[in-house]
C-alpha cells in the first residue's frame, strides 16, 4: 500500500510525479476510510466538500482546520481500539487538541519516526542525552506533546541520560557523566528548542564543555525565542561557539499530524518525508501557491488512520522553496516557517471573562 | 484607576469611591432644559468632529442626540407623568457598558443625564480611539455647562473589586455585556432600594419576503444589501442586534434565486466598504463551519470569502453558539413568518424585516409573546439604539416618581 511504498523510499529518491501519484492514492483512500468510519467527518465532507469524492490532485484533497481538534473529538475507530489520546501542549486554561491513536496509527508513526531520525542520527542507536527531565511523562495514557515527544525519541537512542532535574535546573553531574562515557564518539541529543536554549545552553555556555560529537535534533517553534531575538542562525552560531556543535537538526511537526516530521536539511529548509507533503495556500483565495509565495501551510500525511488528520490546514505561515535537484529527479521542496497566523478574536460583549482569562484578546 | 477629565489621568480609587458616596444626593430635576442643552451641545460637537466622518457610529450617536429627537423623548416622558406625580431622579447611576460596542455607553449615560442622575461610567480598560474621542467630547460639553463633577468616567480592571464599592453607593446600575458579565457584577449588591438592570446575551436575525425581493429593481436591491451590511458588519457582527441568520419566506426556486442574487450584492458592498476579515478570523470561521457541519444540523457551509461564511439549513438551524462574529450568516427558507415562533428563545432580541406588512409583523409579535423577541424593525435599523431597549423603557426606569395626593 501507498504508505509502505513511500516509506521505503527516502525523500529525494523518488520522482515527484510518482510521489504525487502514490500520495494521492493513499490520501484518497484515507478520505474514503474516514468518511466511512467517522460520522462527523462524513457530515463535514457532505456540507463543505461536495461529499468528498476522490481528488484529482493533491490540492483537491479536502482539508480540516487544525483548530477543529481542540473543539471536538474526531476518530474513525471504535473507542476500545483507541490505544492512547495525545494532547497538544497548551497554556493553562487554553483548549488543547485531542488525538485518538490506535495500534495501527501508532505503528506507522513509529516507523515513520525511525526513518526520519535515521537521517539525523544514522542507522545505529547512539547514546542519547535528553534535554528534559524524567518527570515529563508521568501518565502514559494521556500524554502531552512534550512527554510523548521525549518518550517517542528515546527509542532512537540508548544509555539515556536526562540533562535536567525536575525543577529544570541542569544536572551537571549527569551531563558530565554522560560526556565522560560517550562524548568522544557520535551521540544523540534531543530536546525542545526553548528547553535546549534556556536550560542547557544558558547555564553551561561558559563551562567549556565539548559537545562537538553531539547530533542535536530539536523542535518546538521559535515563538518563545523570538521574544529573545533568537532565530535559527543565532541558535546554531551560539551552540557552535559554546559547545563546538555542528550537527543540528530542527524539525517541524504537530501532534495533529503525528509522525510526520519535516527535518531540517540543506539551506536550513524543512523537508517533508516521502509519505507527507506540504501545500501553501493563499490566505485570501485559499488557492494553492507555487514555490516562493508565502501563505498558510497545509500538511498532508499517510499516517493518520484512527482519526481524520491526513489533510490539515495549520495555523502557520510559510513558504516552499526549491532547493536544487534530487537523486529522484526534480527539485527538492523545502519549507520555511515564517510565523503563526495571529489569533484574532473579535471583541465580545463581556470584558469580565477577558479579565479572568488574560489570553483572550478582548478588551 | 484612570479618570477621564477629559484626558486620561491616574487617580486614587479611594478618592473616586468617596466621591461616589456623595453623588447619590446630587441628582437633579429630570428633563430640565439645561440638561437638554448639554446633549444638544454634545450632538453638535460629535457631528462636527473628524471622527464623525470616519466612524459611522459616532455620526449615528450625534444624530440621535439632536435637539429635535431629544425634545420628543422629553415630551413623551412628561406625558406619562400623571397629575399626582412629581418626577424625580434616582440619584447616582452606575453604568457598565459592553466592551464591543464602543459608543453604547453614550446612549445609556445621556438618558441618565436627562433623567437628572449623577453618573459613574466604568469604561473598558482598553478603549479604542472612537470611544476616547466620544468621552473627551462629553466631558468638554459637561465642563462648559458646569456639570462635570457629577459625572465620573473611569477605567479600571473588573477584578480589582471596585465594582462592589460603586454598586453599594448606587441607586441604579445598568450592566451591559452578556450573561456572564451580568451574573458576575450582579453578585455585588446594590443598596436595598437600588434598581439593577441587566442586558445579557442576545441573538438577532432578519426576515425577507422572497416575492417582494424578486419584485425589487437593481437599485432597491443594492440599497437593501447596503442596509444589511450596516446591520451586520458594524461592530463586526458582535452587537446584540447584529443579525446572525436570514429567514426567507417563500417558495424554493424563488428562494434560491433571491438568496444568490442578494449574497452577490452583499459581497459587492463588503468589497466597496473595504471591510476585511483577518486571516485568523477567516480560519476560525472555517473551524466553526466544520464543527457545526459535524453536528449534523446544517445542509451546507460555504466560505464565500474571508468576510462571509454562509451556513444553510432548515427551520431548526440554530447558530446561537456562534460567538465570534465577523461575517457568519445563516440562511433558511420558511413557508410562513410564523414558522420561526417555535424556535424562539428568551434571549432573542431583534428581527430586521423587509417586504412584510405591519399586520404580518404584529401577528408574529403576538405569536411570539410568551417566547421571546423585543423588536421588529426595518432592515437597516438593527443597531439603532432605542429608548425602549430589550423591552425596558430606560428613561422611565432611570427616574422615579413622588406621588402627591391631597
Amino acid at each position: 500500500m501507498s504508505f509502505e511504498l513511500l516509506l521505503e523510499r527516502p525523500a529525494g529518491t523518488i520522482a515527484p510525479e510518482e510521489k504525487e501519484r502514490l500520495l494521492l492514492n493513499g490520501l484518497n483512500e484515507l478520505t474514503a476510510f474516514h468518511k466511512e468510519h467517522s460520522l462527523e467527518y462524513r457530515r463535514i465532507l457532505s456540507a463543505m466538500w461536495g461529499g468528498g469524492e476522490p481528488a484529482a490532485t493533491l490540492a483537491d484533497v479536502p482539508y480540516l482546520p487544525v483548530g477543529l481538534f481542540k473543539e471536538m473529538d474526531l476518530k474513525s475507530v471504535p473507542q476500545d481500539q483507541v490505544k492512547l489520546v495525545l494532547t497538544s501542549s497548551g497554556t493553562t486554561g487554553a483548549r488543547v487538541s485531542r488525538i485518538a491513536v490506535d495500534a495501527e496509527t501508532s505503528a506507522r508513526q513509529q516507523r515513520a519516526l525511525a526513518s526520519t531520525m535515521a537521517q539525523a542520527y544514522g542507522p545505529k542507536r547512539l547514546p542519547m542525552l535528553l534535554v528534559d527531565t524524567a518527570d515529563v511523562f508521568k501518565r502514559p495514557d494521556m500524554m502531552s506533546a512534550r512527554g510523548a515527544g521525549v518518550l517517542g525519541m528515546m527509542r532512537f537512542g540508548r544509555n539515556h541520560a536526562f540533562a535536567l532535574r525536575p525543577d529544570l535546573t541542569v544536572d551537571k553531574e549527569a551531563v558530565a557523566g554522560f560526556l565522560d562515557r560517550f562524548g568522544s564518539e557520535p551521540f544523540a541529543i534531543f530536546g525542545f528548542t526553548f528547553m535546549v536554549w534556556q536550560y542547557l545552553y544558558q547555564p553551561l555556555r561558559n563551562g567549556g564543555r565539548d559537545l562537538s560529537n553531539g547530533i542535536l535534533v530539536h523542535s518546538g517553534g521559535w515563538k518563545k525565542l523570538a521574544e529573545r531575538a533568537v532565530d535559527n542562525d543565532t541558535f546554531r552560531a551560539a551552540l557552535g561557539a559554546a559547545f563546538g556543535m555542528e550537527h543540528i537538526y530542527n524539525f517541524y511537526g504537530m501532534v495533529e499530524q503525528i509522525g510526520s516530521l519535516f527535518l531540517e536539511g540543506p539551506g536550513g529548509l524543512l523537508y517533508p518525508p516521502s509519505f507527507s507533503d506540504v501545500i501553501i495556500r493563499n490566505p485570501t483565495t485559499w488557492q494553492p501557491l507555487p514555490p516562493g509565495k508565502e501563505g498558510v501551510i497545509q500538511v498532508l500525511s499517510l499516517i493518520p488512520r484512527s482519526y481524520p488528520g491526513h489533510s490539515l490546514l495549520t495555523e502557520d505561515l510559510g513558504v516552499v522553496e526549491e532547493a536544487g535537484p534530487t537523486r529522484g529527479g526534480g527539485n527538492a521542496k523545502g519549507l520555511r516557517i515564517l510565523g503563526r497566523v495571529s489569533k484574532a478574536e473579535l471583541r465580545g460583549c463581556s470584558d469580565v471573562f477577558a479579565a479572568a482569562n488574560p489570553e483572550s484578546a478582548s478588551a | 484607576m484612570i479618570r477621564y477629565a477629559p484626558d486620561p489621568q491616574a487617580c486614587e480609587p479611594e478618592d473616586m469611591i468617596a466621591a461616589a458616596q456623595l453623588l447619590s444626593t446630587r441628582g437633579r430635576a429630570p428633563l430640565e432644559q439645561d440638561l437638554v442643552d448639554i446633549l444638544a451641545a454634545l450632538s453638535r460637537r460629535l457631528l462636527k468632529s473628524r471622527l464623525a466622518r470616519e466612524a459611522p457610529q459616532v455620526a449615528a450617536v450625534g444624530y440621535w442626540l439632536r435637539p429635535a429627537a431629544i425634545g420628543k423623548l422629553v415630551a413623551s416622558e412628561r406625558a406619562k407623568v400623571g397629575e399626582d406625580s412629581v418626577l424625580a431622579p434616582r440619584g447616582l447611576a452606575f453604568h457598565l457598558p459592553p466592551a464591543n460596542v464602543d459608543t453604547l455607553f453614550l446612549y445609556s449615560w445621556s438618558m441618565s443625564l436627562l433623567a437628572g442622575n449623577a453618573n459613574i461610567v466604568r469604561l473598558p480598560s482598553k478603549m479604542g480611539p472612537v470611544a476616547e474621542l466620544v468621552v473627551s467630547e462629553i466631558i468638554s460639553a459637561l465642563a462648559e455647562a458646569g456639570d462635570a463633577d457629577r459625572h465620573l468616567f473611569l477605567a479600571y480592571d473588573h477584578a480589582a473589586g471596585h465594582n462592589r464599592a460603586f454598586s453599594a453607593a448606587a441607586d441604579l446600575r445598568l450592566i451591559w455585556g452578556g450573561d456572564r458579565k451580568v451574573l458576575d457584577v450582579s453578585r455585588d449588591p446594590l443598596r436595598p432600594d437600588g434598581l439593577g438592570l441587566g442586558f445579557p446575551d442576545r441573538y438577532s436575525f432578519g426576515a425577507i419576503k422572497v416575492e417582494w425581493y424578486l419584485a425589487q429593481d437593481d437599485a432597491a436591491r443594492d440599497a437593501l444589501a447596503t442596509r444589511f451590511y450596516n446591520d451586520t458588519y458594524w461592530f463586526d457582527q458582535m452587537g446584540c442586534g447584529s443579525p446572525r441568520l436570514l429567514y426567507w419566506e417563500g417558495a424554493e426556486d424563488g428562494y434560491r434565486r433571491a438568496v444568490s442574487d442578494f449574497l452577490d450584492r452583499l459581497e459587492r458592498v463588503i468589497a466597496a466598504k473595504s471591510y476585511k476579515s483577518e486571516i485568523g478570523t477567516a480560519m476560525s470561521k472555517l473551524t466553526y463551519a466544520s464543527r457545526v457541519a459535524a453536528g449534523g444540523t446544517i445542509d451546507r457551509a460555504v466560505l464565500r470569502s474571508n468576510e462571509l461564511l454562509v451556513v444553510e439549513g432548515g427551520e431548526n438551524l440554530d447558530l446561537r453558539d456562534q460567538s465570534h462574529g465577523g461575517g457568519v450568516l445563516g440562511q433558511v427558507r420558511i413557508s410562513s413568518l410564523l414558522d420561526i415562533v417555535l424556535g424562539l428563545r428568551k434571549g432573542d432580541q431583534t428581527l430586521v424585516h423587509a417586504g412584510f406588512t405591519r399586520e404580518e409583523l404584529v401577528e408574529l409579535a403576538r405569536a411570539a409573546r410568551s417566547r421571546g423577541l423585543y423588536r421588529l424593525v426595518p432592515l437597516g435599523e438593527a443597531l439603532s439604539f432605542e429608548a425602549v431597549w430589550d423591552g425596558i423603557d430606560l428613561l422611565t426606569h432611570m427616574t422615579r416618581r413622588i406621588t402627591v395626593r391631597v
